[in-house]
């Protein structure tokens, strides 16, 4: 049985609709991130979740018990806000008692109790500090364990990290996540940071306009995106426009940069000849061939021209025209001297990396564990 | 390599540092005309007040402070200075906090109604006032209780401003949503976490609202008269027979108005 349950919950503010009849089941101790740009609705699903925001329709079970209309103040959840929210005249301490003070543990009870959370947020030692003494990565560990110390039924953290900078966001991430497990807390965790949902979700779900656009595991996420928008918006990620023709996809081709056979070989797939589709290839699942380079059988070949080059770091991200479209090509570092613009290069992808999907206007629809909510046919 | 020093400093250097002292004397002598222009009459009036045929006597200071009437018109001006600070301060907070919480559009006409008060002479309100209350069931003219619920409604933008700004620092909705999710109680995070947070504004606003009523003088006038004579109007009333007694008077509402100010300073210093 889910420890969670959304079932088919709204929320509209005048004619603006929220959240679309969003559906989803989550297991005790899971770890599931709500993953999506502004506005996509995945803030308002947390409040809703913990009593801020009164739903517009549907209802949220915990346990099995309908908490749909029970106060904020009775649900038992401990949430995480991305502006700390520290009450600025207590200490760090006084901070995490307060919600011990309210269930009415003793003043022995409430010292212990606070003595552990520092400890397990990292910060033995530090009670009597105030907020304003303390670096922001500080404030939002006390934060968590301001949550935490009231052993609340549900995690709720909203954005926890954005407001933190990039070093300290990391290191928190992780301290976040080792606490879940150590709790084994259920948790739901909001970011429209892709890399932060996918390195500590257990489950991510990609929400867009109000709607869940897909739920799986990172993995399945990344590796296999069953929408145009979690494919771009999960990763860098090229989509070529063709047309399926028998197990294969025709693409436009371009005079000056072809493509040898107009076709691409891709994953197989169950889909109508003469649909029109999407083929979605990773720019580092691309490679540049060098002359001398033993090419296997189930590549797809394409040759292009040098447009412009990103430095990122490990990688230098290449635009190539190809045909009538751009690819994005991923050269490490070491090899992308060689390659300028306004040369032409030859590219290679394995078939096995290119999804297909079939262009098809959006359909409402729900999302349940571990199942993609849209089969590509 | 080396950098050499730079040997001259540059062509608008020289500029610069003739306009500096220029533009401090210039600040200096507004302050002074400043301050010249706020003790000058002080000044007189502590003259007028100490003057003696022998030189300088605190004859009338004494006389004034063995007067028993005096601690009468003063416990007055305090009973409702003391009242109206509880009640606008309470209507004040309580509203804003609930509107920031629920209806912050709201707050831009919140913001017009407590400026009326600027607009409306206090003649004219007081002359409604009585035109209102003079018969039953409502004839509660001549009682403090008139006086001060006038005196709510006129301090209302000094209490509303500062109680405002506090709340405006404070991220009230995100802090009233962390201690709900903590299990508190509406009242139980208002005086536990909202109160603390804004007391800077509440104990500001409360000050300006007393130093208001302390020298008030036209509505305690119309509303009350001589059956709750307040502060100010005893000033008057000795200042027609015994005018150096109301100059001590005078003086005396000027320290009770600068130590409400100067509290003010102490409890706003470095917050909000």
């Amino acid at each position: 049985m889910s420890y969670l349950e959304l079932v088919h919950l709204f929320k509209s503010y005048g004619s603006v609709m929220a959240v679309q009849d969003v559906n989803l089941q989550i297991p005790a101790g899971e770890f599931i991130s709500l993953l999506g740009p502004s506005g996509c609705g995945k803030t308002t699903i947390l409040r809703m979740i913990a009593g801020f925001e009164k739903t517009t329709g549907g209802s949220i079970l915990l346990e099995g018990q309908d908490i749909t209309h029970i106060p904020a103040n009775r649900r038992d959840m401990g949430m995480v806000f991305q502006s700390y929210s520290l009450f600025p005249h207590m200490t760090a301490g006084q901070n995490i008692a307060f919600g011990l003070r309210v269930k009415r543990l003793s003043h022995g009870q409430q010292r212990i109790r606070v003595h552990e959370m520092l400890e397990l947020v990292g910060l033995s030692g530090m009670g009597d500090r105030y907020p304003h003494q303390m670096s922001g990565g500080q404030q939002q560990r006390v934060a968590l364990a301001r949550a935490l110390a009231i052993s609340p039924r549900l995690l709720l953290l909203d954005e926890p990290l954005s407001a933190l900078d990039a070093k300290v966001r990391l290191q928190l991430r992780n301290e976040i996540r080792r606490i879940q497990q150590q709790l084994d807390i259920t948790t739901l965790f909001v970011t429209h940071d892709q890399e932060e949902a996918l390195s500590i979700s257990d489950r991510v779900v990609v929400m867009s306009q109000g709607r869940i656009d897909q739920a799986g595991t990172p993995e399945e996420i990344y590796l296999t995106p069953s929408t145009a928008f979690t494919a771009s918006f999960i990763g860098a990620m090229n989509q070529i426009p063709g047309v399926w023709e028998g197990e294969q996809v025709r693409v436009s081709a371009h005079p000056n940069t072809q493509i040898p056979d107009e076709f691409l070989r891709t994953q197989t797939m169950e889909i109508s000849n003469g649909t029109n589709v999407l083929v979605l290839v990773r720019p580092e699942s691309i490679t540049v061939l060098r002359p001398e380079d033993s090419i296997p059988a189930d590549y797809n070949l394409l040759s292009g021209l040098v447009t412009s080059r990103i430095f990122l770091g490990s990688v230098v991200r290449l635009s190539v025209l190809v045909g009538e479209f751009y690819l994005n090509v991923d050269v490490p570092t070491a090899q992308a001297e060689q390659f300028t613009s306004g040369q032409v290069v030859q590219l290679g992808f394995p078939a096995d990396q290119c999804r297909v999907l079939a262009i098809a206007p959006a359909a409402p629809q729900s999302a349940l564990p571990h199942k993609q909510v849209r089969s590509v046919v | 390599m080396t950098i050499a020093p730079l040997t001259s400093p540059p062509a608008h250097a020289p500029a610069q540092t003739a306009d500096r002292p220029k533009k401090g004397t210039w600040r200096l002598v507004l302050i002074a005309a400043l301050l010249i222009y706020i003790f000058i009459p002080i000044v007189g009036l502590l003259r007028f007040s100490t003057r003696a045929a022998n030189g300088i006597s605190f004859q009338f200071y004494r006389d004034a402070f063995a007067d028993p009437s005096f601690y009468s018109f003063l416990g007055n001006s305090l009973f409702a200075g003391l009242w109206t600070i509880a009640i606008t301060l309470t209507l004040t907070t309580f509203t804003l906090y609930w509107a920031y919480l629920k209806a912050r559009w709201l707050l831009p006409l919140m913001e017009m109604l407590s400026l009326l008060p600027f607009v409306v002479p206090a003649v004219t309100l007081g002359i409604g006032l009585i035109q209102v209350f003079t018969t039953p069931p409502l004839a509660l003219t001549g009682t403090p209780q008139l006086l001060i619920g006038a005196y709510a409604i006129v301090t209302l933008p000094f209490a509303y401003r500062a109680v405002e700004n506090s709340l405006q620092g404070a991220n009230v909705l995100t802090l009233t949503e962390a201690a709900e999710s903590l299990g508190a109680s509406w009242w139980r995070i208002f005086i536990e976490i909202i109160l603390p947070c804004v007391w800077s504004g509440v104990i500001s606003g409360g000050l300006l609202v007393f130093s208001f009523v302390f020298g008030e003088f036209t509505l305690a006038l119309f509303l009350v008269g001589s059956s709750y004579q307040t502060f100010p109007l005893y000033i008057q009333q000795l200042y027609s027979y015994q005018p150096q007694y109301s100059v001590v008077m005078s003086l005396l509402s000027f320290v009770a108005t600068w130590l409400a100010a100067w509290l003010l300073v102490v409890f706003t210093r470095g917050k909000n």
